[in-house]
């Protein structure tokens, strides 16, 4: 399956839909609540996996929390038609946090721990390959692989990396330059991250 | 970035890779149920105001209406408690026994007084700043609650729980009779447990409930549904709605016969006695107790994501309470002994711990939390948990496991 290479964040067609939602969610209704979470909860549930990059037994709290601290929050959200990047910007938030008490303990868990869930179709090569990612992405700085993971990885584009991080559009650019500068830098330490991402596509 | 780097096949790899971690749809659905239960409960705030001077008026009438509730505001750290009549302060999840033929008095900050009778058994499972939960586990507790506004204390006596506001009553639970009592002198109580329809049954002042989890009803005549809906509790609609449905009522009867195969060690038939009434309904019924009941029966009958099922539902519907950290526990024990992952199985014994460091599960949550980070060759953690297991349990089951981690 490939990702977009463009937007991932599509806008919303039904712009009265967003704001009858928004009003729904002020008011705390239950239907609202349960619109919210079935229209964005696959894509929150996607941004996360990028952001975590494995199988943690908090994956179902992270997602919990992101729709509660939306719930708290709602009444902040300038506009109805920002509620995607918005949520996005909360799952940030709440990855980052949720990785700097992670890492007060230990490593974080390495991503061949997490493949026992992972697709089983996917080649061995496929493996090492994103779990060298995920590795060498440890080495970066926090702001810099959320920045480099939501445009890399999840193919947003540099504006919805701006606007999920809720940083501007220069600083963005700013934070992706330097870690893609540290990558092509970390990038030989990984070998087979190197040879699987620069031979031709093979089937997995 | 260089364009030799071949992102497109980097980003399917990864896309492919984390697909059934992304694509979770058992995950969604538990996850959206979970909201939908808890969504109520988030505070909700209004728009922000934008005009200074709105902001100014609002603070102030905030600031004035806060001197004015400023005595009746109840304290926000949790409350203290002294246990015995030496007044030693008293520890959250230490098992209390009276040592003599006196009764051991447990003290709160709010005035509340715990008598623990003689030869029973207890342990205040968790304070708050409203109230506490209290487990007993053998023989009587008697209870003067002093009453405040949102006043939260609970009894778990066996597999019953007693909902408490203002009020004096003495509970008592006989594990070997399974035989639960309750005589209330003031106020009112909300019991739950077997034989109760789900609802509860509320007990006003001089009844006397007594249940023997055998029979098939309790002793005490039903409440009429009139006199309940004239109070102003709460729960009264709760039980309005109860008695306006006879198949749930049917159900509540039936509810009860999973749970008495549970308590008789029968496994397999509660649990098949569980799918057949609903799981899901069964598990949506369920008190916390019963939960972690239906969790372990399910556990015991093999059926890992039954277990699983039950016992993530304690963590979201029962956040903070001593269930819910031994619910904690018990994803443990499914994730290391069941599934063989022993990453997730070191961090559900680290909540366990962490939520319920004195708990009864305590030493063994640290020893199979060693067992796992030694697993993980995560040798660094192992010798942390090592040492705080010897410091505490010295002679404890793991203990030699420990002087191995730490003479590695």
């Amino acid at each position: 399956m490939v990702e977009r290479e463009g937007s991932s964040l599509p806008a919303d067609t039904d712009a009265g839909a967003d704001e009858r939602l928004l009003e729904g969610l002020l008011q705390r209704s239950p239907s609202a609540t349960a619109e919210l979470f079935d229209r964005h909860a696959s894509y929150i549930q996607r941004v996360l996996t990028r952001l975590l990059g494995y199988t943690e037994p908090e994956r179902a709290d992270l997602l919990h929390e992101v729709f509660v601290r939306a719930l708290e929050k709602v009444a902040e959200l300038k506009s109805a038609g920002s509620l995607k990047p918005w949520l996005a910007g909360i799952a940030v938030f709440t990855a980052q946090e949720w990785l700097r008490r992670r890492k007060r303990r230990g490593p974080l868990l390495p991503p061949e721990d997490g493949a026992q869930r992972a697709a089983p179709q996917t080649s061995p090569e496929a493996r090492q390959a994103v779990g060298d990612l995920y590795q060498l992405l440890e080495r970066f700085a926090e702001h810099e692989r959320t920045a480099f993971i939501l445009r890399q990885l999840e193919g947003m584009s540099l504006q919805e990396v701006a606007d999920t991080c809720s940083v501007s559009l220069s600083t963005a650019r700013r934070r992706i330059e330097r870690a893609e500068a540290d990558f092509q830098r970390l990038l030989p330490e990984y070998p087979a991250l190197l040879e699987r991402s620069q031979k031709p596509r093979r089937s997995p | 970035m260089k364009e030799s780097f071949d992102w497109e096949a980097l980003r399917a790899d990864v896309a492919e890779l984390q697909r059934p971690l992304a694509e979770d749809g058992d995950l969604l659905r538990r996850e959206r149920a979970r909201l939908l239960l808890v969504a109520r409960a988030v505070p909700p705030r209004t728009r922000p105001l934008r005009k200074r001077w709105v902001w100014v008026t609002t603070l102030a009438a905030a600031a004035a209406l806060l001197l004015a509730v400023e005595h009746q505001r109840k304290p926000k750290s949790e409350l203290s408690f002294a246990a015995g009549n030496a007044e030693v302060s008293g520890q959250v999840g230490t098992w209390l026994t009276p040592s003599g033929t006196a009764p051991m008095p447990l003290r709160f900050a709010d005035g509340t007084i715990v008598s623990i009778a003689p030869q029973a058994r207890a342990r205040v499972a968790r304070v708050t700043a409203r109230g506490a939960d209290l487990v007993l586990e053998q023989g009587s507790l008697s209870l003067a609650v002093v009453h405040h506004e949102g006043g939260e204390w609970h009894v778990g006596a066996g597999p019953f729980t007693v909902l408490v506001t203002g009020t004096k009553f003495t509970v008592g639970w006989s594990a070997a009779e399974r035989t639960f009592t309750l005589a209330l002198q003031e106020g009112s109580v909300l019991v739950r447990g077997p034989t109760l329809s789900g609802a509860g049954r509320r007990v006003n002042p001089g009844e006397q409930l007594h249940i023997a989890i055998d029979d098939d009803r309790a002793a005490l005549p039903a409440p009429s549904v009139a006199a309940s809906l004239g109070s102003a509790d709460s729960l009264a609609p709760a039980l309005a709605d109860s008695a306006k449905l006879p198949q749930k009522d049917q159900r509540a009867a039936k509810f009860g016969s999973w749970k008495e195969l549970a308590q008789r060690q029968n496994y397999a038939d509660a649990l098949a006695a569980a799918e057949s009434q609903g799981f899901d309904e069964t598990c949506k019924a369920a008190s916390a107790p019963d939960l972690v009941l239906l969790g372990n029966a399910a556990r015991f009958a093999g059926s890992a994501a039954r277990a699983e099922q039950a016992f993530r539902l304690v963590r979201a519907r029962f956040a903070g309470s001593g269930e819910a950290a031994m619910a904690a526990f018990f994803l443990g024990r499914i994730a290391y002994d069941q599934r063989g992952n022993r990453r997730e199985a070191a961090q559900w014994f680290q909540n366990y711990l962490r939520e319920a460091p004195s708990g009864g599960l305590a030493r063994e949550a640290a020893g199979r939390l060693l067992e796992a980070d030694r697993a993980l060759g995560d040798l660094s953690a192992a010798r942390d948990v090592a040492r705080e297991y010897l410091d505490k349990y010295p002679s404890g089951p793991h203990a030699s496991l420990a002087h191995d981690v730490l003479g590695q």
